[in-house]
């Protein structure tokens, strides 16, 4: 049988492996109910707003919190890569090196370093997701995979979100869409909600805010919609980038315009925080850009803009 | 002007009955507080007068002095009347119920230390007088200081100044309110006489103590009446001159009769708690399902169009106000649950008493809700809405399991299913359980500091000999040394229950309460004050302290010693008694690097199981010596700060001086994988054994619960947590911030109420150590 003939979810396709950068329980915003997130570290979309920037790069990372460091210089000492030094008793990290070997948060006393990214073979993780079982019961709740860009492992994540589906979790996946279609088919089948982020209309301000056209990302959506599947979209309002009645219209424009938009059965607008930009810091990472918060009064209306056009928004 | 023209405003436009609203009915319509109870609100705090703190127990040392020769019940009998007929009263004039209270002083009645004199809006220093008890008890034993006994009395009671022990009686009650206000002290008078006329010997003179405080109430209710009148009289205002001669006519049937409507019950059942705090320590006096046993009452008086929904939302907020002159008194009112068909029972006085609370914000009275499957979504609501104001109330109980709880120690399906909530969040059967509840907490850390240090103490002069002394560094597994912490820890709780038995026996001879025991049914009927053992159920409660610091120490100690050998015992133990100072790598590996309770870590969590089902076992396998069960409680009320405050450095790597976990939770900061892994942590022990109650605190941030959808996941987090095994839960929901802007400026957060532990406080009202633990506790938010 020629492989185009296979259902989508049988034909074998081929990924790297994902690091898991954290697995994050009572987790309340990344679907319905009580949810279990994982997130993938890698990412081929660099939204200068990102509040996971631990999970731009598929590589291992490190983190470094300095306010509890004591400058007892253990991690010098056993770190085989030269990912940490102590010039005149003050921290420094170099983490591109990292082989995630985890040595250096193991002796760290002051628990001031962790090493994100670890590898779960499939089998492993639905034993883990499944402590939290008895909460995605009662509250119609489950596994979201996000990131990252879950989708730029579509091998690994086919494979893991089967076992969950057989567990009776289940298992949305949150993406920036930004992929080939050929990821969606094959995740489908296993998965109950795609959680769809949509960030600009305008391909031009799209590429100056991601790094990418969004090209594919629309057509993505258009047919995951035509396709009937079950979809949020999750729309960052970012003051200075995308918080502007206009683009949110085109926005808003394009959604109602979809073939079988019945299938968005939320569109979320989700006000831009800084709780992640303390983090850059502590990745020994330099964020571009200005992302600001959106002002209260403009998140009141914008809903507007989408409900008029029949298109079940709200602000979050 | 206000009160009785808005009433009757309000009853014309208002329908007498308004029992059914749409279920789902938001908890945010506006709430009824009346201009009569925003004044009452505000001038509550001037009801106090220092002055009248060591009146009672002048009153009580001079009627002791005069009757040498009666049964010790016949002496506190009169000398509650005594103090009663000169206590001083006080009616405000715009108020709309008589009576007020406050802490009075108790050394005359409990071997306490407790000051003449302090600020009766903080919390007196009171302190268990340990020489006391102990000469007492061995006097009415006649027991030789050298005797065994003796030497296990004195090892217990010195453990309670040391904190290795916590010991309290007096208090900690479900009186029989219902009794009261159907029957009225009128009613209880009548049964004393006969019981006087019927009975003989020493038990008719117990029957006479408890019908001389009954014929005190009466005439106290007498002076409230006459007080009343005579300031309706003087009234110019027409109102208060009303609200006043209502008060004045009730308190007048109420000396002649039992209650005939709502407001009678109410006034009566006030009148009942002022004068329980004449005899009882003012703790955990706690008033029961207080929507059941109102509710005939209300129900009757609003078909007949003499009451309404508004109307008994003032007289509940006139007596919350009542309740909240006891600072600190942990008086428990119960609502929910399920009637004693196994029904879903809730009704307007349910929703009336959750909006009082919501409404007053005080720490008194505290505010249990029996949490059923059946619940109706308002109830959820108005519990939901509650939990926001961040108060901490209301601590919420799971019927089936607290039902299975009490049948387990032999209550019929009736009693089990009609538990109320004592004090903090022990359950009991309203008017037919004599449990002192509070007998004895084990310090689960403090064992630690006394298996190193061959029995003495280090934080102060205290030996406990151990049971199994052996030489540290002998021990060669991690099971050794586990099956030694085990034993050392049953038999020093059996010692405790050893030397109990001897204080409880001594009880009802020399620290008798024939006030309270006139409320408790059995003690008229067979002529014996409640201690000694009348009542249906006699038990007696058994707790625990620091128990996630105890398990963090053994997963510690098995680490670090055991498997990666990067030390002895008997270094640990240097490391210890030196306050890890100099040990500051031991220090940061056993805080970081060692696996903590309430992360849902299997090779931690089931040391905790272990432990408590080792400890249910020694406390179930013996019976009290009044017949009834000895209860296992997994709580620590504020213990595990004062506790904290006396136990030396663990080897979780907690320091010296420092709190301890808190109840059935993870210790303080240390359960970061959120609250599914700490529910998951929990139920893995079975909380079925918790005869006596547990607590699970889970701290959220405020803004966590301003988005419904975040309201909505703690409902299923409930359900989830009591489908899996749980018990109780409460919610602590107050910012980190704050609560260190309240430390720093107390006066600017006078009002400030937080969840402690089974109860409520001002942030105020408590000690540095216990507002530091209640800082230090994990905050929740989503992700």
């Amino acid at each position: 049988m020629p492989l185009s003939e296979l259902p989508p979810d049988r034909r074998p396709i081929h990924s790297p492996r994902p690091l898991v950068s954290n697995i994050q329980r009572f987790s309340l915003d990344d679907g319905p109910g009580i949810r279990t997130t994982v997130f993938l570290k890698g990412c081929n979309l660099r939204c200068v707003w990102c509040h996971n920037p631990e999970c731009l790069e598929p590589g291992y990372s490190v983190q470094f919190q300095a306010a509890a460091c004591t400058a007892c210089g253990r991690c010098v000492a056993v770190c085989p890569r030269g990912c940490h030094r102590l010039p005149d008793g003050r921290h420094q990290l170099a983490p591109a090196a990292c082989i995630g070997c985890d040595a250096c948060a193991r002796h760290c006393l002051a628990g001031a370093l962790r090493v994100i990214g670890r590898y779960y073979p499939p089998g492993e993780l639905p034993a883990l997701l499944g402590r939290d079982r008895r909460y995605y019961a009662e509250s119609g709740g489950g596994v979201t995979f996000s990131g990252g860009e879950p989708l730029l492992f579509p091998a690994w994540l086919r494979e893991t979100a089967a076992l969950c589906q057989a567990e009776g979790m289940s298992v949305a996946v949150d993406t920036a869409g930004n992929v080939p279609y050929t990821a969606f088919a094959a995740l489908r089948p296993l998965t109950d909600l795609f959680l769809f982020d949509v960030k600009f209309f305008d391909p031009a301000a799209h590429r100056a805010a991601t790094g990418a056209a969004n090209g594919r990302i629309r057509a993505n959506l258009t047919r995951l919609c035509r396709e009937g599947t079950r979809l949020w979209v999750r729309i960052p309002v970012v003051a200075g980038y995308n918080a502007d009645l206009a683009e949110l219209e085109r926005i808003a424009a394009f959604l109602a315009a979809l073939p079988g938009r019945e299938a968005i059965e939320r569109v979320d607008l989700l006000p831009y925080h800084s709780y992640g930009a303390g983090k850059y810091e502590s990745l020994a990472l330099i964020r571009s850009g200005a992302p600001a918060v959106p002002e209260a009064d403009f998140m009141r209306a914008a809903p507007a803009l989408f409900r008029e056009r029949g298109l079940p928004a709200q602000s979050g | 002007m206000e009160s009785a023209n808005l009433h009757e405003a309000r009853r014309a436009r208002s329908t007498p009955l308004r029992l059914v609203r749409p279920d789902d009915a938001p908890p945010t319509e506006e709430l009824y507080l009346s201009d009569t109870i925003r004044y009452l609100k505000e001038v509550k705090d001037g009801f106090h007068d220092r002055s009248q703190i060591p009146h009672r127990d002048e009153v009580y040392r001079k009627v002791f002095a005069e009757n040498p020769d009666d049964l010790t019940a016949l002496k506190f009998a009169k000398a509650f009347a005594a103090f009663v007929r000169v206590k001083k009263i006080y009616i405000d004039k715009r108020d709309i119920l008589a009576g007020f209270t406050y802490r009075y002083t108790y050394g005359t009645t409990l071997p306490v230390k407790m000051p003449d004199d302090y600020d009766p809006l903080y919390r007196p220093p009171i302190s268990p007088d340990s020489d006391r008890e102990y000469e007492t008890t061995l006097e009415y034993h006649g027991l030789r200081p050298d005797s065994r006994e003796a030497a296990e009395l004195r090892t217990f009671l010195k453990g309670v100044d040391a904190w290795l022990y916590k010991h309290w009686f007096s208090g900690h009650i479900l009186p029989g309110y219902e009794r009261l206000v159907n029957i009225g002290f009128t009613g209880l008078a009548q049964m004393g006489r006969e019981a006087v006329a019927r009975l003989e010997g020493v038990n008719r003179d117990f029957a006479r103590a408890m019908l001389i405080t009954n014929e005190a109430a009466l005439e106290y209710i007498g002076r409230y009446a006459d007080l009343a009148a005579e300031m309706a009289d003087a009234a110019t205002d027409p109102v208060c001159r009303r609200n006043l001669r209502r008060m004045a006519e009730s308190c007048r049937w109420l000396t002649r009769s039992a209650p005939r409507n709502f407001y009678d019950a109410v006034q009566l059942l006030w009148f009942g708690q002022e004068l329980m705090m004449v005899e009882n320590v003012p703790v955990s006096e706690s008033l029961g399902r207080m929507d059941k046993y109102l509710w005939p009452f209300y129900e009757r008086d609003t078909h007949a169009g003499q009451l309404t929904y508004d109307e008994a939302s003032e007289l509940l907020d006139a007596l919350w106000i009542k309740f909240s002159g006891n600072l600190h008194a942990y008086q428990a009112v119960t609502v929910g649950g399920c009637d004693e068909n196994g029904a879903n029972f809730e009704n307007d006085l349910t929703y009336l008493i959750l909006q009082s609370t919501r409404k007053l914000m005080f720490d008194q009275p505290l505010i249990d809700l029996r949490y059923t499957d059946g619940m109706s979504r308002r109830l959820w609501n108005e519990t939901a809405a509650l939990i926001k104001t961040g108060t901490g109330f209301p601590g919420i109980f799971y019927d089936p399991i607290c039902i299975q709880a009490k049948l387990d120690v032999g209550q019929t399906l009736e009693d089990a299913r009609d538990y109320a909530i004592i004090g903090c969040v022990e359950t009991g059967c309203a008017g037919h359980e004599y449990t002192p509840t509070e007998l004895v907490h084990l310090n689960w850390p403090k064992l630690f500091e006394l298996m190193f240090n061959d029995g003495q103490a280090q934080m102060q002069d205290y030996y406990a000999p151990l049971f199994d002394p052996k030489p540290l560094d002998d021990i060669k597994t991690f099971e050794e040394f586990y099956a030694w912490y085990k034993s050392e820890f049953v038999q020093f709780t059996e010692l405790a229950m050893r030397a109990i038995e001897l204080v409880e026996t001594m009880i009802p001879w020399r620290f008798p309460t024939p006030y309270l025991s006139s409320l408790m049914i059995g003690c008229y009927e067979r002529g014996m004050d409640v201690t000694g053992g009348p009542c249906r159920y006699n038990n007696t409660g058994i707790s625990t302290c620091g128990m996630a610091t105890a398990v963090d120490s053994l997963a510690a100690i098995r680490q670090v010693v055991f498997e990666e050998k990067k030390l002895t015992l008997s270094q640990f133990r240097d490391a210890l008694n030196a306050n890890y100072q100099g040990y500051g790598e031991l220090y940061h590996y056993v805080n970081n690097h060692c696996p903590k309770f309430g992360n849902d870590d299997d090779s931690v969590d089931f040391i905790m199981s272990d432990l408590v089902a080792a400890f249910s076992s020694v406390i179930n396998a013996r019976r009290n010596p009044r017949g009834g069960h000895y209860m296992t409680g997994l709580y620590s009320v504020e213990d595990h700060a004062k506790a904290g405050m006396l136990t030396a450095a663990t080897p979780d790597g907690r320091l010296a001086g420092s709190f301890e976990s808190n109840s059935m939770a993870s210790v303080q900061g240390k359960d970061l994988q959120g609250p599914t892994a700490l529910v998951n942590s929990v139920v893995k022990t079975d909380l079925r054994v918790a005869q006596n109650g547990m607590v699970l605190d889970i701290k959220f941030s405020p803004s966590f619960l301003e988005n419904p959808k975040h309201v909505e996941a703690l409902h299923n987090l409930v359900d989830a947590y009591f489908h899996g095994g749980g018990m109780e839960i409460q919610f602590s929901v107050v910012s980190r911030e704050t609560l260190l802007a309240a430390q720093r400026e107390p006066e600017k957060y006078r009002n400030l109420v937080v969840r402690v532990s089974g109860f409520s406080a001002y942030f105020r009202s408590l000690n540095k150590t216990t507002q530091d633990e209640i800082i230090a506790r994990t905050e929740h938010a989503a992700i």
